[in-house]
């Protein structure tokens, strides 16, 4: 065993059923837009990564998927912790990232960077999950569509108005479009490309 | 922790209970050995291997008593025990031109470098059942050969002979960065690769695709095809050891190799050549190798510019319904319960009948027949 | 992973049978099923210790999201005892040891083929949907490369037609079961074989539903409360079956979906509920239909 990976933290110790409390919860996010979960699983020291966004790397990613990370993750620490406990690898190119791990919500503002899918396997998309300090259910956006049983608000002192332009543009392509996992030190939520955003529910009154 | 339910639970029990009791058959007769199914049924292990796509004679020859001989049963078991081994990697290539050679024949050359060896082989025999059997007897011992031979000489295939003059097509090969594909890790994409379709072949019903070759012979997308060479033998498995540096031999596998070659007058895309259809096969499974090497052929009509006319040059249909544990599966399911279907299919045709009716009592002259009076 | 971690673990099978990468890879499929409502996702299933076509891809679905502390109930047919639900639920018993029911009620997981139970699911349940056929115009064109482009660029022209045909030949749709759905206005879906008496169910339904196709190697979800309509025409409206003047011969329930009992080769029959849990449910709180033995004793 070299120093390096002495110094790796620990994944899982129950693979099985952590990994399946893990993605429950990321399944459950993933079908109910906007709702704020507790993440059952924290996994500390994942280099760059903080504790909820290493649980979901390591409840989704292997070997079979490549992984993009932000120039803050893009760490040697980060690597080798995903290279330890997934062996995915990663790339450079967001193109070709099943998932893309990012410190904030930066990278995504503008043009679409990640693989929104084609029309024939709009499957073929970027998963990004976002850091971002807090999710609250207040106002904010508005979401609603599949998961959600009228409307929902939903927000996050990380995410600004350019980027919920983005997601606004990024439903506007589906059923192409990335899909989006928020996570805190201790909490995860999802924005699939199906739900749709109003931006500003005070202007509808 | 168990909830107990009604009538289906035990009626499984003991359906289960009575097959094997079926299985064993009459109690004074020995029950069978795994080493007398893997040495007197060697061809039926071959196919269970092949098809169940996992070398190893002894399990398949499991299989195939707890399957009391039915192949694809076999064929099934070796499937599902097979999705649940660890993947190490992949192996080298394996390179038939080393092969230790036990049969080789040629239909395109009356002699060649390397000889006819016609080998072990139910060609030429006479298909009389022996009613003197004496499954005891020893053998004649088969005669050692009086020439000396270099059991260490390459043999090298038809097909690369061919091709030093430029007669045949060269090896097909992939563009750069091509990987090959694995369809039991990755659905097939239709259109698929020739790898992924060899693959699809390779594990296919024999039946089938004896079927689809033959009916490339009798015209439907007719090939020309001429056994360039049939090769059954001992090959070298190696595995490239990322520690080492360098591939590693891990042990010897039975394969049987066939290369079709095939008239082609060329086309738009292609010049005037011979062509090639391939067929690799584990143990011996020469029906199986020259029915698969047919049907690749077949399958490469795009790519040659061929014209599009039969079911063996489809590859969404061949390959769809190539496989017999998902084809038996499904054709089999329908001996599962469909009660609520058939009902809502009931309630259909009542209702369509009454239709019928009323619109024959409306249209009702007397000398109209009635289902009824007809009878 | 290290070579130990591969040759070490003790059982001879994993939790729910599935080795943990062949998890992660439904599970991802799964997520984009979510994302995608109605959209089949292809995945690479498994070969699995039962046949193609008895509820591989639904077992493999329920594999992948079954844990330690769900409730899992199978139907098929409705039934609970029916022989494959027993088989499926067996497997499940042997495999993951996790707490089993017949009650739709208690159950987070419900694995089922053909129906969806009568009683209205909730929030925290998961339905889970063997499928034959995921491929809702499979039967008008047989080519996935076909089929493929259709959903791609919604054009949904051909099973439109398909229908109207029937209407100009029967009267009316000769669709009973599998019956098509557009899912939030973009896909057309199969619905799995349920009869069409089960489409209303699926619109809007506060479960997670989760469709497992192994054989076809596809995955397709709807998450709670989405858009389901079974498709139609103006001047055709879409109808469910119905049993006027008829109950439940053990339980007396009515407008519900049921199983017919051929008595006596005489031309008799009755009708029970398709269901078992809510037929049995309905006896023990008290409902008795006309042929249930203690309707007789009550009368007396």
């Amino acid at each position: 065993m070299t120093m390096s990976q002495q110094t790796i933290a620990q994944g899982f110790t129950d693979l099985t059923h952590q990994s399946q409390q893990s993605f429950k919860a990321i399944m459950d996010a993933m079908a109910q837009p906007g709702k704020i979960y507790d993440a059952p699983h924290k996994l500390s020291d994942a280099g760059a990564l903080n504790p909820v966004a290493a649980m979901v790397a390591l409840t989704l990613c292997d070997a079979e998927t490549l992984i993009y990370l932000d120039d803050t993750l893009n760490t040697t620490e980060t690597r080798q912790f995903l290279a330890f406990h997934t062996g995915a690898a990663t790339t450079s190119d967001p193109q070709k990232a099943q998932f893309a791990f990012l410190s904030s919500a930066e990278a995504l503002e503008g043009d679409h960077k990640f693989n929104m899918g084609k029309h024939e396997y709009p499957d073929q998309s970027t998963t990004v999950i976002v850091a971002v300090n807090d999710l609250v259910n207040q106002a904010g956006a508005t979401l609603s569509g599949p998961g959600i049983e009228t409307s929902r608000a939903f927000a996050s002192s990380s995410l600004n108005q350019k980027f919920w332009q983005q997601a606004e543009a990024n439903n506007a392509e589906y059923p192409l479009g990335i899909d989006h996992i928020f996570v805190t030190e201790t909490q995860l939520a999802a924005l699939p490309r199906s739900t749709k955003i109003n931006l500003d529910p005070a202007q509808g009154e | 922790m168990y909830v107990a339910v009604k009538g289906g639970e035990k009626a499984i029990k003991n359906a289960h209970t009575l097959f094997a009791a079926k299985r064993r058959g009459n109690e004074n007769v020995p029950g069978l050995r795994l080493d007398q199914i893997t040495e007197q049924l060697s061809f039926a292990v071959d196919r269970v291997m092949g098809e169940g796509s996992l070398y190893d004679p002894e399990l398949a020859a499991m299989a195939i008593r707890q399957a009391q001989g039915d192949l694809i049963e076999a064929i099934f078991l070796i499937r599902a025990y097979r999705t649940t081994l660890p993947r190490f990697g992949y192996a080298e290539p394996i390179e038939t031109g080393k092969m230790a050679i036990e049969r080789r024949i040629s239909a395109t050359f009356k002699d060649l470098p390397g000889g006819q060896v016609l080998g072990p082989t139910f060609d030429y025999s006479h298909r009389l059942i022996n009613f003197d059997f004496d499954p005891e007897a020893a053998p004649e011992s088969p005669p050692s050969s009086d020439e000396d031979i270099d059991l260490n000489a390459e043999v090298p295939r038809v097909s690369d002979i061919l091709g030093k003059s430029g007669m045949i097509e060269p090896d097909h090969q992939f563009d750069e960065g091509h990987e090959t594909g694995d369809l039991t890790r990755t659905p097939i994409d239709f259109p698929t690769d020739r790898d992924v379709r060899l693959q699809n072949l390779a594990r296919g019903d024999e039946g089938f695709l004896l079927a689809l070759g033959y009916s490339t012979q009798r015209g439907y997308a007719r090939s020309h095809p001429f056994a360039g060479e049939i090769r059954f033998g001992e090959v070298e498995l190696e595995f490239f050891a990322e520690e080492l540096g360098f591939a590693v031999p891990i042990g010897t596998m039975e394969v049987t190799e066939c290369q079709m070659i095939n008239q082609f007058k060329g086309s738009a895309k292609a010049p005037p050549a011979f062509t090639r259809g391939y067929g690799l096969v584990f143990g011996q499974a020469e029906r199986k190798a020259m029915s698969m090497a047919l049907v690749d052929r077949s399958l490469r009509w795009k790519e040659l510019g061929e014209e599009f006319s039969a079911p063996a040059q489809d590859q969404e249909f061949v390959l769809s319904h190539s496989d017999n544990i998902q084809a038996t599966g499904f054709v089999e399911h329908l001996k599962l319960p469909h009660y609520v279907d058939f009902q809502a299919e009931l309630d259909l045709i009542r209702t369509m009948r009454k239709e019928f009716d009323a619109q024959q009592n409306k249209d009702g002259d007397d000398d109209a027949p009635k289902m009824e009076a007809a009878q | 992973m290290s070579l130990d971690q591969l040759t070490n673990e003790a059982p001879a099978y994993n939790f729910a049978y599935l080795d943990e990468q062949t998890k992660r890879m439904i599970r991802r499929a799964i997520l984009k099923g979510i994302a995608v409502p109605g959209y089949q996702v292809p995945f690479a299933a498994r070969e699995m210790p039962m046949p193609y076509g008895w509820g591989t891809g639904g077992v493999q679905v329920t594999a992948s999201v079954l844990g330690e502390s769900d409730i899992l109930k199978v139907i098929d047919q409705g039934a609970d005892d029916t022989t494959n639900a027993v088989s499926i639920r067996n497997f499940f018993a042997k495999t993951a040891n996790v707490e089993l029911t017949t009650h739709t009620s208690e159950a987070t997981v419900i694995q089922t083929r053909h129906r969806i139970p009568e009683e209205e699911l909730q929030e925290h349940q998961t339905l889970v949907y063997q499928v034959p056929i995921p491929e809702p115009l499979r039967f008008l064109e047989p080519r996935e490369t076909e089929t493929r482009k259709m959903h791609a660029l919604s054009e949904y022209g051909l099973i439109h037609v398909k229908l109207y045909e029937d209407i100009a030949t029967h009267g009316h749709i000769a669709t009973t079961y599998a019956y098509p759905v557009m899912v939030e206005g973009r896909y057309v879906m199969d619905p799995s074989p349920t009869p069409k008496f089960d489409n209303p169910k699926m619109h809007k339904s506060k479960a997670l539903q989760l469709f497992g196709a192994g054989r076809e190697k596809r995955i397709y979800a709807l998450p709670p409360h989405t858009d389901v309509v079974s498709l139609d025409f103006e001047d055709h409206p879409f109808t469910i079956q119905e049993w006027p003047d008829t109950q439940c011969a053990m339980c007396g329930a009515e407008g519900v979906y049921f199983d017919e009992v051929i008595l006596d080769d005489a031309g008799n029959n009755m009708f029970v509920c398709s269901d078992s849990d809510y037929c049995e449910t309905r006896q023990s709180e008290g409902h008795l239909g006309p042929l249930n033995a203690d309707y007789k004793e009550r009368m007396q």
